[in-house]
């Protein structure tokens, strides 16, 4: 089932001197199976949309629906825990929420305040923890002797243990040398190809081109644009405030020097360059 | 979630906000003692009390604070005042004990009801004065306060000023670490954690995977500001400058006036053992 958002407003701190209005009217749908990336500048509502998909926070006005279940202004759905299994969301340096002794018991944590069963959630820890790449030799290590790369592993693989169908990841590689990064993104496109829905936060533009089939653009609390990749860099909601992507300012470059790349040629090139680097 | 103002600073225009912290620190502290001063008779207290109060709710007043202000603050509160009202019924002060309310057999001394509804009547009144303070305070500004008051000590090698920076330093976190506590709480609650539905064991736990991370956080952060500070050559023995200055305004001698008055006032009934006569 699509994640749609029904003219959802969010303002902070209502009433207050600290008054902010972090969303503003927004409507969206986001598809079953899609990879979405989200993009905007610090401070456009990304963050604060982004925890509207599991009821972490509550729309001041308008409408959530997520797996069916319809979130009302200021209204904790009773069924909120089954919002959280099936959206699951992974924050910004996720290391932070490590807290357990063991990497397989903090892994298991998710499982079991969902209701599985002991054995059932030290499976299904075993195999997030196999999805990035962290082997048994791992399991009894305490997460705090770990590398950050690796207790970032860890912390994504607490939230892949709660198998939702919907991942949701603000900024992962942030702070990730970009070998680490790149097996962080193929890992993702892997989930995405067996079938989960993926939403993306993130700044850089490299990554929309390459993995997203769908773009929402937030400026100021609003969305902007919702489009493809190519349309963004490219087509008629191409947006100027956004630092193209190498590719693109190489196109860029060679026209300026006087050589002719018309509107299909240019097109495909991101085409191919993009299709080229998932596979 | 993001509800808990106490502490807070806010960034209105009144006059609380203009006054000196030096003089806002000496007025809290007078109020504080005029509220903890005891009279000979129950009608000499109550009606200073009335006086406090009426002269605290002026000054929320002036601050901007509205008494729903100070209701939110009260309410997680509750619990403790039941708890003191119980304690209060079950053991009486046995030298007051006067009249009681007889409940099917159970004595109910008034002595004991007056001194419930003193104790949380000061309570209010002192959550009310700290919430003024904080409110119109910058926390900045209180440590200079703090630091100007503590100068004298500097005599006897009291280190006033590293007193007063380890201070600013940790009000200047309280609202970096509340921050921190909510991030944590939306990922342990991502991970299906529930802070205030069930069972003890389940909520102990809740908290468990909130307070280590908090920690380990703290600890870094304390780490990385050490760091940073040392790298900018940080001497704590060094004589400094300020980019604030506390200046001294006409008002803030007419508070100190008021202040004053009002102390020495209430200390003289105080010491004459005044009673109301009624």
């Amino acid at each position: 089932m699509p994640i749609k958002l029904n003219h959802v407003f969010h303002i902070y701190s209502q009433k207050t001197p600290f008054q902010f209005e972090a969303l503003q009217d927004v409507s969206l749908v986001i598809e079953e199976k899609s990879f979405t990336a989200i993009i905007g500048h610090t401070g456009s509502g990304k963050s604060t949309l982004i925890q509207h998909l599991n009821a972490l926070l509550l729309p001041t006005s308008g409408e959530v629906e997520v797996n069916g279940i319809v979130i009302r202004a200021n209204q904790l759905p009773k069924d909120v825990k089954k919002i959280r299994q099936y959206a699951g969301v992974v924050f910004q340096f996720p290391e932070a929420q490590l807290f357990e002794e063991r990497v397989l018991d903090d892994v298991m944590f998710g499982p079991l305040n969902f209701g599985k069963t002991k054995n059932e959630a030290r499976e299904a820890a075993q195999l997030a923890l196999q999805q990035v790449g962290l082997d048994s030799s791992f399991f009894e290590r305490s997460p705090f002797e770990l590398s950050g790369g690796e207790r970032r592993r860890v912390a994504i693989a607490g939230i892949l243990a709660m198998q939702p169908k919907v991942l949701i990841l603000d900024e992962p590689t942030a702070g990730l040398d970009p070998e680490r990064a790149s097996h962080m993104m193929s890992l993702f496109t892997k989930l995405h190809q067996q079938g989960m829905t993926i939403i993306l936060v993130t700044h850089d533009m490299e990554l929309v081109l390459q993995f997203a089939n769908q773009v929402i653009v937030m400026e100021q609390g609003k969305v902007i644009a919702q489009t493809s990749p190519q349309n963004l860099f490219y087509g008629a909601s191409r947006q100027e405030s956004f630092i193209r992507p190498p590719l693109v300012q190489l196109i860029e470059k060679l026209r300026k020097k006087g050589k002719t790349i018309t509107a299909n040629q240019e097109r495909s090139l991101v085409d191919f360059i993009a299709g080229w680097k998932v596979n | 979630m993001a509800s808990i103002t106490l502490g807070r600073y806010m960034p209105y225009h009144s006059l609380m906000h203009r006054l000196d912290p030096r003089i806002k620190l000496f007025a809290m502290i007078s109020l504080m003692v005029s509220i903890f001063l005891r009279f000979g008779s129950v009608w000499t207290d109550l009606t200073l009390y009335a006086v406090i109060f009426l002269l605290i709710s002026f000054i929320m007043r002036m601050t901007n604070i509205k008494f729903s202000q100070l209701y939110r603050q009260l309410k997680p509160l509750w619990l403790m005042l039941v708890f003191l009202l119980v304690i209060n019924l079950l053991l009486p002060n046995t030298q007051e004990l006067s009249g009681y309310l007889d409940l099917w057999g159970i004595k109910i001394y008034y002595a004991a009801l007056l001194q419930t509804f003193y104790i949380v009547f000061r309570l209010v009144l002192m959550i009310a004065l700290t919430l003024v303070i904080t409110a119109s305070t910058r926390p900045l500004d209180l440590t200079y306060a703090i630091e100007w008051y503590l100068s004298p000590l500097k005599v006897v090698r009291f280190p006033s000023h590293e007193v007063a920076m380890t201070m600013s330093i940790a009000l200047r976190f309280i609202p970096t670490l509340l921050e921190e506590t909510y991030r944590i709480m939306k990922a342990q609650a991502s991970r299906g954690v529930d802070f205030i539905h069930g069972k003890l064991k389940e909520k102990l736990r809740a908290m468990v995977s909130l307070i280590v991370p908090l920690f380990i956080s703290a600890f870094q952060r304390s780490e990385e500001l050490a760091n940073a500070m040392e790298a900018r050559g940080y001497d704590p023995s060094a004589k400094r400058t300020r980019y604030r200055e506390l200046t001294w305004h006409r008002c803030d001698t007419f508070a100190l006036l008021f202040m004053m008055v009002y102390l020495s006032l209430f200390v003289a009934l105080y010491v004459s053992g005044f009673t109301l006569p009624l």
